[in-house]
């Protein structure tokens, strides 16, 4: 009975100002970031981030799935290599070099960047060029944020991007001196400001795993995975078509635009389905053993919100 | 020399159909692991890709049997049919786990591939020529056809390397390491079967 009545509470043991300094401490350690007094960002942070109706109808890839299953060739090319190699990438501190057709050119420091911008939680198709596509929840905002913030002048068509480029922490760049390092990319200036192209700095209510592209990365629900850039350390606006690493390599295979098109096929394969991952090939309701399979619709089901950037282009000639 | 005399006295010693059994343990495995999602986030391209290799792999111990025995006196030529048959039988596997799984038996999708893609042709192109020499992988073909045809029918296997070893190059999105040196292993047992036919 006595012991009912007289319920120990939080604050018999610990007085609730001191109580409350704790927390302060805690929040200002966060806002210093975690990341920033560790040597490489093992750890994720937590990130605070508001829910949005960019929010896709389908089953979640598990974390596990996304965070092991990644291209991202500076840390080799196999599936898993990315995860297994991407600690060693220090991302703090880190910087951006925006340049180019710009108001306010310039090396930002990443906290700069993302200074007064919230965060949104975006949950967003993702369908890689060979054929194998996830469902992720990012945590990030609309790339045309950046953007408005270091004033893109009139004459500006095009935003180039490019990844870091540090072998001495990419084991992938040294085992593969051919590739034309660093990885760039590029987007048309109108499909930058779209507001689906986001850039992610988070994924999971955390912050970005290395392998995944931290401290920030590009993502372009509607086109080709190798589009959404990585780890990105420069972009550029520019007047003329910036190059693209993919097409450097492959120009018949992989185009400037790469827009998810199920009418289009890669030379070596059809990009009509795709394998779900983390699918079981069992399933039930689905056809003999193709549980894990789906047909890829047209932007990867973005098509409302980008077909008109399109309009009265071929979209087999500009694949 | 010792050692290869030895290891030639053991393996005699191993009967052919436990090589039979022992190379049936990794598809078995590979399936079950398949029926019962254990191959990680992208199953179909894992179940696919691995059984392939095996199979690519097999072949090209098939390939390095002759000059085996004729530079390192290594005797594997009574296992070459067992080599051979489960070869075979890893190909079909990759095959149907290809037609079943990725394309859910769409045969149009099939032709498409076969007629579009050089390495899909590559791949068909070998694994037919596989069949023929399956089916014709027993004592009473080499009867009917005659030793000296039955032979000459079964030099397929080196156009079959190089087709896998071609399918295998051309599936890759930039040149990896491995294909290559699977593509230059074959290259080089058939230069030495052509210089040593030659002299």
């Amino acid at each position: 009975m006595a012991l009912l009545k007289d319920k120990l509470r939080y604050s018999d043991i610990t007085p609730k100002q001191i109580f409350l300094n704790r927390r302060q401490i805690l929040t200002g350690t966060s806002a210093v970031g975690i990341s920033s007094l560790l040597p490489n960002s093992a750890y994720a942070e937590s990130l605070n981030y508001t829910k949005t109706n960019y929010a896709v109808d389908a089953e979640i890839t598990s974390k596990s799935d996304a965070t092991s299953y990644n291209n991202f060739y500076e840390f080799g090319t196999g599936k898993n290599d990315p995860k297994n190699n991407a600690s060693m990438m220090k991302i703090s501190p880190w910087s951006v070099q925006i340049n180019g057709l710009v108001d306010k050119p310039g090396d930002y420091d990443l906290d700069d960047i993302l200074s007064g911008i919230g965060l949104e939680e975006r949950i967003y198709r993702f369908r890689c060029v060979e054929a194998w596509s996830m469902v992720v929840p990012w945590i990030g905002f609309s790339l045309s944020k950046i953007l408005n913030k270091v004033g893109v002048q009139p004459s500006a068509k095009y935003v180039a991007f490019e990844t870091l480029n540090r072998p001495s922490e990419m084991v992938g760049i040294g085992a593969n001196p051919r590739f034309p390092w660093p990885y760039v990319e590029g987007l048309r200036l109108d499909e930058a400001m779209n507001p689906l192209a986001m850039i992610a700095t988070g994924m999971y209510g955390e912050s970005l795993p290395n392998q995944n592209g931290a401290p920030l990365r590009l993502v372009v629900p509607w086109k080709y995975g190798f589009k959404s850039i990585k780890s990105i350390v420069r972009i550029s606006l520019t007047d003329s078509q910036p190059e693209t690493t993919w097409n450097k390599l492959a120009p018949q295979e992989y185009g400037f635009y790469s827009n998810v098109n199920p009418n289009v096929d890669h030379p070596r394969w059809s990009q009509a389905s795709e394998r779900v991952i983390g699918g079981s090939i069992f399933k039930l309701g689905s056809p003999l053993f193709s549980g894990s399979k789906r047909e890829t619709p047209m932007f990867n089901g973005y098509a409302e919100e980008v077909a008109n950037l399109y309009s009265g282009m071929d979209l087999e000639k500009f694949y | 020399m010792n050692a290869t005399k030895i290891f030639n006295s053991l393996s005699q010693k191993i009967p052919v159909w436990a090589v039979y059994l022992m190379l049936a343990l990794p598809p078995f495995y590979l399936t079950y692991a398949l029926f019962t999602n254990q191959l990680g986030p992208d199953p179909i391209r894992t179940y696919e890709r691995s059984i392939g290799e095996q199979g690519f792999k097999l072949l090209i111990i098939i390939l390095a049997i002759t000059p085996l025995r004729d530079l390192a006196n290594i005797n594997l030529v009574k296992f070459r049919r067992a080599f051979g048959v489960m070869a075979f039988f890893y190909i079909c596997l990759h095959f149907l786990s290809y037609l079943i799984l990725d394309l859910g038996l769409n045969m149009t999708e099939l032709w498409k591939d076969i007629v579009k893609r050089p390495y899909i042709t590559f791949g068909m192109v070998s694994a037919v020529m596989m069949l023929f020499l399956a089916v014709t992988s027993n004592n009473l073909s080499i009867r009917k056809l005659g030793l000296r045809k039955w032979k000459y029918l079964h030099k397929l296997t080196y156009i079959i390397g190089i087709c896998a070893a071609l399918h295998y190059l051309l599936l890759t999105k930039i040149w990896q390491i491995e294909p290559i040196i699977y593509f230059a292993i074959v290259i080089i047992l058939l230069f030495y079967r052509i210089i040593k036919f030659r002299s």
